[in-house]
């Protein structure tokens, strides 16, 4: 088994026109036996979030990097504390050395990690989750917070009553939505609809990749920014889809996939990506596709 | 044997040769290869086509012409963009079946070694058509196939020459299809074709009139085959593959090639 990685970014219709810089990031690699992908989205009215999801990305990416093979070992909840608590030291460094201030850092984070153990995805703030099966069969996990107001986690560091406040002031009020869909050749399945507390929710959310499923099911695990759910004229399903469907595994697969997405299937539906759009996906090369046992 | 009758007798599209495949060219035996598209990592190549004349009529440079095109696909590697260019060296004379020969299909710089060029050994009469025909056909398949694995193209074709046509299989019909399929914009982002004579004074009008007439973008002439106007000719390859790579992703062909060599 092999494993693959890319990402790609690209500025949204309206921050072009807005004169606003793109404000989302993508980041993938292998550290050892693990991949991991990384998406960050810069919140619009914060400072300079451009700074900041690229910071946040990075320093995820860091972590993992430090972490290595424990970060897809048996303890899923050891390893989430451990990357969140190596990326808030790196960020605390990084933000005094360059004087980056809290606003700047009002990003998300959505980063999934795989190797031949299993992997996971976590969740901090809101975005889309996908897994494509070998079978072709996508799987979405879509994350959504009330009011526009996704959780960044740089609230954790600050005085988080605000953000709860936003919410309606109380931890266990319900403002995350999570959406299951299941998209095959034939149909577009809702699956479930759940709520989750801010409290939840501001832990992240965490879905587990199974070592089986990994080994005999999974072909694609991708995180996307919310810019996906934002493309004219095109449901977010379709347009994740879309996103997904890679003609050619080479090199750099999804960058590929989203420079033709954006100037020609999404064009041809309107102004394409209002918002600005982020994806980084893993590929799982299986023994029977030339990966090495 | 040929590389257009192994093309023939195999008569698949697509087949499997190591890290090449083989395509055809239309319903005329015409044929190419080029590299696989899993071996291709970039998002967007600039496909660059050099046909060069090896009738009987070239002998008295051969050597010249030889070092000429080891240099113009040598420089390319010095290109910013040398990791995005996809290079094709055919020649032609009616020595070869068909009228064209392959020394290598589309394939990265960095898998050329110029150095083991064969000699020329020029011979023959002139399928100019033949040339411009494969050229272009091959360039159009080639960039469809890409272009619908998601990779950006466009392309660049020299095809080189001291003579005017004088048997080829291909028509001036075949031609006119597939250069005005090029510029279609619907598959290749842009394409330039240039037709280079070279101790053409004699047949100048009649490649003139040519390359009007087929629709190529530019007629060049360098003149007398001395080394000196080779290694412009050299030099004007390299240049003019490095602009249209860097005008990849513009929509429009490169406006940087030069009117003179």
């Amino acid at each position: 088994m092999k494993f693959h990685s890319d990402d790609y970014f690209h500025i949204g219709h309206e921050h072009v026109v807005a004169g606003k810089p793109c404000q989302d990031y993508a980041l993938s690699g292998l550290s050892g036996g693990v991949a991991y992908a990384t998406v960050s989205d810069g919140c619009s009215t914060g400072g300079n979030t451009d700074v900041g999801a690229r910071l946040v990305a990075l320093s995820a990416a860091k972590a993992i990097h430090t972490l290595g093979d424990a970060v897809t070992g048996p303890k899923r909840d050891y390893a989430v504390e451990a990357i969140v608590f190596h990326q808030q030291t790196i960020l605390n460094e990084v933000k005094t050395l360059l004087s980056v201030t809290r606003n700047d850092m009002l990003a998300t984070c959505l980063y999934a990690v795989v190797s031949e153990r299993g992997g996971f995805v976590h969740v901090r703030g809101d975005g889309v989750v996908a897994f494509v099966k070998r079978n072709g069969s996508i799987l979405l996990h879509r994350f959504d917070w009330a009011n526009n107001t996704p959780f960044y986690p740089e609230y954790l560091n600050d005085d988080v009553s605000s953000f709860v406040e936003a919410h309606g002031g109380v931890e266990d009020a319900h403002a995350l939505t999570e959406e299951k869909w299941l998209l095959t050749n034939n149909e577009c399945k809702h699956i479930s609809t759940t709520t989750h507390s801010i409290a939840h929710g501001m832990g992240g959310m965490l879905i587990d990749i199974n070592q089986e499923v990994v080994k005999n099911e999974l072909a694609y695990v991708a995180v996307f920014t919310d810019g996906v759910e934002a493309v004219d004229g095109m449901d977010w399903k379709e347009a994740a889809a879309h996103l997904l469907d890679f003609k050619n595994t080479a090199g750099v697969f999804a960058k590929r996939r989203m420079i033709r997405f954006v100037t020609k299937e999404a064009t041809a539906r309107g102004v394409g990506p209002s918002d600005d759009i982020a994806y980084a996906a893993i590929r799982v090369e299986h023994e029977s596709q030339g990966g090495a046992p | 044997m040929s590389f257009q009758l192994k093309a023939e007798k195999d008569k698949v599209m697509g087949r499997l040769t190591g890290d090449m495949d083989s395509h055809l060219i239309g319903r005329g035996g015409f044929a190419f290869t080029g590299l696989r598209f899993d071996k291709l990592g970039a998002t967007e190549y600039t496909l660059v086509t050099v046909a060069v004349d090896v009738s009987g009529s070239v002998e008295l440079f051969e050597k010249e012409l030889l070092s000429a095109i080891k240099l113009a696909v040598d420089a390319c590697k010095k290109s910013p963009r040398s990791d995005n260019i996809l290079v094709r060296v055919l020649l032609f004379s009616t020595k070869f079946q068909g009228g064209v020969s392959e020394l290598h299909g589309f394939k990265p710089l960095t898998d050329i070694d110029v150095a083991a060029y064969p000699a020329l050994h020029p011979s023959g009469s002139t399928p100019l058509w033949d040339a411009v025909y494969s050229s272009i056909g091959a360039t159009n398949i080639y960039a469809e196939l890409l272009a619908n694995q998601d990779y950006g193209v466009n392309a660049i074709t020299f095809v080189i020459t001291d003579g005017a046509n004088n048997s080829s299989t291909a028509t001036m019909a075949m031609i006119k299809h597939e250069l005005k399929k090029a510029i279609s914009g619907e598959k290749l982002e842009s394409m330039i074709s240039i037709l280079v004579g070279i101790n053409s004074a004699e047949c100048r009008t009649y490649l003139e009139e040519f390359q009007k007439e087929a629709g190529m973008t530019h007629y060049k002439d360098i003149g007398d085959a001395t080394p000196r106007n080779l290694a412009k000719l050299a030099a004007f390859v390299s240049r003019s593959v490095s602009s249209q790579s860097q005008a990849l992703g513009t929509g429009v062909p490169s406006k940087q090639i030069a009117a003179t060599i």
